[in-house]
């Protein structure tokens, strides 16, 4: 299939999912880091924040080039609706990279151990991400199998998180360690479920856009 | 010349004026994005002269001389009760939002102060008409909408099975889409030259008619026609652009390539009774292309405007008789 050749408007849409996907995998070692008691996770956290920052600025580029004389085809709403729900996920990761360097709680190998299994999926959601967004612009079919993807890991995800839930409820916890593995544990499954919604939009778009 | 005489003329221009300034033909380039409405309408203006000025004459005659019999002597005071009639049937079903046709308006005017006439002068109202060639306009008024709707579907069909299997990414339909601007530029075009040459030949008809009654010199009629056309142009550029930002709001965001299949059907239906010298609606012809294309993507026309229009459709024709009527009697009556 011969490529097309991208305007800049797209490929300021390719720049930020790259930006994404490289703050998805930021926050990964994030958790990962957190999970194994690294010294790195100062350094993630503000590598994370950083790529956010970036991420916001692209987007701030793309909008102003909107309503400029390079415009695609596909509507302005569509348009939006990319870049905002991709914003979202890097707000939603950069907040929890946040919330994670807040505490130290104390060791628990199930849940820290289970903290690094969703940090490996959503590596992998990550590119996942950001090869849809790619194929939204060059192949409709690879980007069925992008979404197809996303889900099956977003659901893989899921039960993890219903299980380290389960978890914390069970064993004694301090209230403090309680809260913040809370809310870790929840703010990181989200950033899979906004990752599975953007793939339900990215579904409808190709419906909309097909003949 | 007489007052009579300048003040239909003027009446005729205005005329020429109110119907290009209600003329949406450009409004496909406009949603799609391809031309500003500034743009648009500056070069539909100068479209609409061309097609006027070059394109007018064959309907002109249908309308103006061979509709009606020579026996009749189609007057000024006739002339003035056909114009008024149909300006005012145009106002008032404007208010109403029906679309209707100024074709049907003006034949049936015509066939109005025949009526009149045959009572006035004693003579047989068959004989007013030349009731062939009524026949066939009346007949295609049926046969252009079916034939704009059939072509209107089958473009669309082919349209859409063409560009099935390029559609694949995003990139393809923007670049696909693209390049089909500059088809839809090219369709609107022959389409606005080919529209404007048919709702013109019902006005430059009045400048055929005045000429067959010998009230204005055959050497001034292409004077005329060119006058008509620059009203024509004028009355899209200074009010026409106000119409078609209404109708922006409905269309915007339509794909090049849905407007070309719709397009090209009403050019073609249009064109082909222009070559043949028919008056017909230009927007039963736009209506029933709409229809037919979005037939074939499966959607149906909502009941309620569909029922409204079809009865403004029938209704015009009998209304404009009657209003025509009504003025030619006054005119008689006060002997003007």
């Amino acid at each position: 299939m011969k490529k097309e050749k991208r305007n800049i408007l797209q490929e300021l849409f390719i720049e930020n999912a790259n930006v994404t996907e490289e703050l998805l995998k930021s926050f990964c070692n994030t958790l990962l880091s957190f999970s194994k008691g690294s010294n790195e996770l100062e350094t993630y956290v503000r590598k994370t924040i950083e790529l956010e920052n970036k991420q916001d600025s692209i987007r701030e580029e793309i909008i102003n080039k909107m309503f400029g004389k390079d415009v695609m085809v596909f509507s302005r709403e569509d348009r939006l609706k990319i870049i905002q729900d991709l914003d979202l996920i890097g707000d939603i990761a950069e907040r929890t990279a946040r919330r994670i360097n807040t505490y130290k709680p104390k060791q628990d190998l199930e849940i820290f151990n289970g903290l690094e299994w969703i940090s490996n999926k959503l590596f992998k959601l990550s590119e996942e991400l950001k090869l849809l967004v790619v194929n939204i612009f060059e192949d409709f079919d690879e980007a069925k199998k992008n979404i197809s993807n996303i889900n099956l890991i977003r659901s893989e995800i899921r039960d993890k998180e219903y299980e380290l839930l389960k978890r914390i409820y069970c064993i004694k916890l301090e209230l403090y360690d309680f809260m913040f593995l809370n809310d870790v544990i929840k703010l990181t499954a989200s950033i899979a479920n906004t990752i599975e919604e953007f793939s339900d939009s990215a579904t409808i778009l190709i419906c909309k856009y097909t003949l | 010349m007489d007052f009579a005489l300048i003040f239909l003329i003027f009446l005729v221009l205005f005329f020429s004026f109110s119907l290009a300034s209600n003329d949406v033909t450009m409004s496909p380039v406009i949603g799609s994005r391809a031309l500003s409405i500034k743009s648009a309408v500056i070069f539909g203006g100068i479209l609409s002269f061309i097609g006027c000025y070059f394109f007018s004459a064959g309907v002109g005659k249908t309308v103006g001389q061979n509709l009606i019999n020579p026996s009749v002597n189609y007057d000024i005071p006739m002339m003035l009760a056909v114009v008024l009639s149909t300006s005012i049937w145009l106002i008032i079903a404007s208010f109403t939002g029906a679309p209707i046709s100024s074709t049907h308006s003006v034949v049936g005017s015509v066939f109005g102060v025949c009526i009149v006439w045959a009572i006035d002068s004693s003579s047989s109202f068959l004989d007013s008409l030349n009731w062939t060639v009524l026949g066939n306009v009346v007949l295609n008024w049926i046969i252009s909408p079916m034939i704009a709707f059939i072509l209107g579907y089958v473009f669309q069909w082919i349209l859409k099975n063409f560009l099935k299997k390029f559609y694949t990414n995003l990139l393809k339909i923007e670049s696909i889409e693209k390049f089909s601007i500059l088809f839809l530029i090219i369709t609107v075009v022959w389409m606005q030259i080919s529209r404007s040459g048919n709702d013109s030949g019902k006005v430059v008809g009045f400048f055929f008619a005045l000429t067959q009654s010998g009230d204005i010199q055959s050497n001034l009629v292409n004077f005329l026609i060119a006058l008509a056309g620059i009203t024509a142009a004028l009355g899209l550029i200074l009010v026409g652009k106000n119409v078609l930002k209404t109708v922006e709001g409905s269309i915007i965001g339509m794909r090049p390539t849905d407007a070309i299949s719709v397009a090209l059907s009403i050019t073609i239906t249009i064109t082909l009774y222009t070559a043949l010298g028919l008056p017909i609606s230009a927007s039963h012809t736009v209506i029933f292309a709409m229809f037919g294309a979005s037939r074939m993507k499966g959607e149906r026309p909502e009941k309620k405007s569909y029922h409204k229009m079809i009865k403004s459709w029938f209704l015009t024709f009998p209304i404009a008789a009657g209003l025509a009527a009504l003025f030619y009697s006054i005119f008689l009556i006060f002997q003007i």
